[in-house]
């Protein structure tokens, strides 16, 4: 970045890099959302969120909600939120976190994950020797979740349910339509489930 | 040719001319900014494990894991330090780099859970006025009868930067339908975060009930074109205020209908505020005093000292202006106190703008606004 001059009589001599600078902020404004069209968001970029498309079909909206039903070592059972779960992680990041537990096979992947459905999008060759992207490639396919992650529901299953020890826990998926036009009424479709067994969490 | 490049002149070096004097208020406000609303940050990322580790393309996708929590401890305290550095006015050029840097690190693994938070103009804000005078002093700073205190060029790269940014958000949804009138865009976002994210708030679920399609496809069109807008705005230092006014109107409806907020965005639209009108006022010349008296005194030992002090407040306590809130009030309205003051100070602009454009006169009590600023 050019040093500031201390007033402006002295502005004519940066002048020359402070236009190139203007330049670069716009050519790489548009070279970013050339990436992001067709690779995917990057971070840092400068990029305010764009809310996507509307999941508005025939005036109706679908959403996919989990529930996450736990059941306990004494037979008992309880029915939680994925917000409740993650209260330790900003709201925003709801929807990451929950991933992990999406049924395999239903893990919406755009980008360059080698693995995944856009694997033969520009660059996933490249990717693939890439230590973080290959492994958020493989998470992203993986039909059961790690030991680390089982102990991690163990213990956050136990601050919520301080009495009582989780054995399984159940994230079932459901797909809501709201009808726009009808006051708000919905159906609902169960599509999925992803289920972790707790019991030998922590000898695992 | 050559009259492009001179009103692209005029515009870089000259457009925001007007702003300058209220740099260095503006970094005390910015700095304040960190320590009420962003400071402690990153301390959660240390209670999940790596299997959470997803990456974005960036500088984490050469990790396989998070760093180990002592990390983010470390960045809290420098970040602390920064920030505290920028509020008292000591080696700003390196303190408001190291804001951004640090920012920039703790922002990237926190969004290797595979979810980024869009708040890139509090990294943005810090490392281009890291070019301007906004380390000066204050009063002298306001000072009408001094030279210009120093360039305009940092604030309209900014406010292009702002521009840009906006844009960004307007451009996907002018390609996926949102003026599409079949669709209903904004109504749509409040369901998914009403039932999905589970932000249940009060106009939300009062909206949900309404049946007012027009109001809703007003909302998508008028949501894209406040977005669209800032780019040809930027060009005109009015309408760049104009629109962060409106923007601010905008970001405080999204807040309660939807539980969604910029705060960020609110702050950055900050540097176009008239702040040096602020001295006008006694008691408010007072502390600006105070400050630069404080600045002209500081160095890097009490920096050091008092930085590691408020580091250990806000390890053992948290936010203390949350902490405290949270005991007195059950809960933290920081938010919705900042959401408020910057709807008042862009409604008193938008309302002294509408009676400069109509009646060509100010009211009395618009006019005494010390920080609603004529452009």
């Amino acid at each position: 970045m050019p040093r500031p001059p201390d007033a402006q009589s002295d502005l004519p001599a940066a002048a020359g890099r402070v236009r190139l600078l203007f330049a670069a902020v716009v050519v790489g404004f548009v070279v970013q959302l050339g990436f992001v069209v067709g690779v995917e968001e990057p971070y840092p970029a400068l990029i305010l969120p764009g809310f996507g498309r509307p999941p508005t079909t025939d005036g109706a909206v679908e959403l996919e909600r989990a529930e996450i039903l736990v059941r306990f070592r004494d037979g008992s059972t309880a029915r939680t939120t994925p917000a409740r779960l993650f209260a330790n992680a900003p709201g925003s990041f709801l929807g990451a976190l929950t991933f992990h537990f999406r049924p395999p096979g239903d893990r919406p992947a755009r980008d360059l994950a080698p693995g995944g459905p856009d694997g033969r999008r520009p660059g996933a060759r490249i990717a693939e020797r890439i230590p973080g992207l290959a492994l958020r490639s493989a998470r992203r396919t993986a039909s059961t979740v790690s030991p680390e992650m089982r102990r991690w529901l163990q213990r956050r299953l136990a601050d919520l349910y301080p009495d009582r020890r989780a054995t399984a826990a159940r994230f079932v998926w459901y797909r809501d339509r709201y009808h726009l036009e009808r006051d708000g009424e919905h159906q609902r479709e169960r599509y999925g489930e992803f289920r972790v067994e707790l019991d030998h969490a922590s000898n695992r | 040719m050559r009259r492009i490049v001179d009103a692209l002149d005029r515009w870089i070096f000259s457009a925001y001319d007007a702003c300058v004097r209220s740099l260095p208020f503006y970094r005390v406000i910015f700095a304040l900014f960190l320590f009420a609303v962003v400071i402690p940050r990153y301390r959660w990322i240390g209670g999940f494990p790596d299997a959470f580790f997803m990456p974005p393309v960036g500088p984490t996708m050469f990790f396989t894991g998070f760093p180990p929590p002592v990390f983010f401890h470390a960045v809290n305290l420098l970040l602390i330090a920064a920030a505290f550095a920028l509020l008292v006015g000591y080696r700003t050029r390196v303190a408001s780099l190291a804001v951004a840097g640090l920012l920039l690190v703790g922002n990237a693994w926190a969004y290797s859970f595979g979810k980024i938070d869009h708040d890139i103009l509090l990294i943005v804000v810090p490392l281009i006025l890291a070019a301007s005078t906004w380390g000066r002093p204050l009063i002298a700073s306001a000072d009408a009868s001094e030279p210009a205190p120093g360039p305009s060029w940092p604030v309209a790269l900014l406010a292009l930067t702002i521009a840009l940014a906006m844009l960004s958000a307007a451009l996907p949804k002018l390609a996926t339908g949102w003026l599409d009138p079949s669709t209903s865009a904004v109504r749509s976002t409040l369901l998914h975060n009403f039932y999905v994210n589970e932000r249940h708030t009060a106009l939300g679920a009062l909206l949900l009930r309404a049946d007012l399609p027009l109001l809703w496809e007003l909302a998508d069109y008028a949501t894209v074109l406040l977005e669209a807008g800032f780019v040809l705005a930027v060009f005109w230092r009015r309408g760049m205020r104009m629109f962060c006014a409106l923007a601010c109107f905008f970001h405080a409806g999204v807040y309660l209908v939807m539980d969604i907020l910029f705060l960020q965005n609110l702050l950055a639209y900050g540097v176009l505020v008239d702040w040096a009108r602020l001295v006008r006022r006694p008691e408010l010349r007072r502390i600006a005093l105070a400050l630069d008296e404080l600045r002209s005194r500081v160095r890097l030992l009490p920096v050091t000292g008092i930085s590691v002090a408020l580091f250990a407040v806000y390890a053992g306590w948290g936010n203390p202006l949350r902490s405290v809130q949270r005991m007195l009030l059950g809960r933290s309205v920081t938010a919705q106190l900042l959401v408020a003051l910057a709807v008042a100070i862009a409604g008193v602009y938008l309302f002294r703008l509408a009676l400069r454009t109509g009646a060509g006169r100010a009211s009395g009590w618009a006019a005494a606004s010390p920080i609603a600023g004529a452009d």
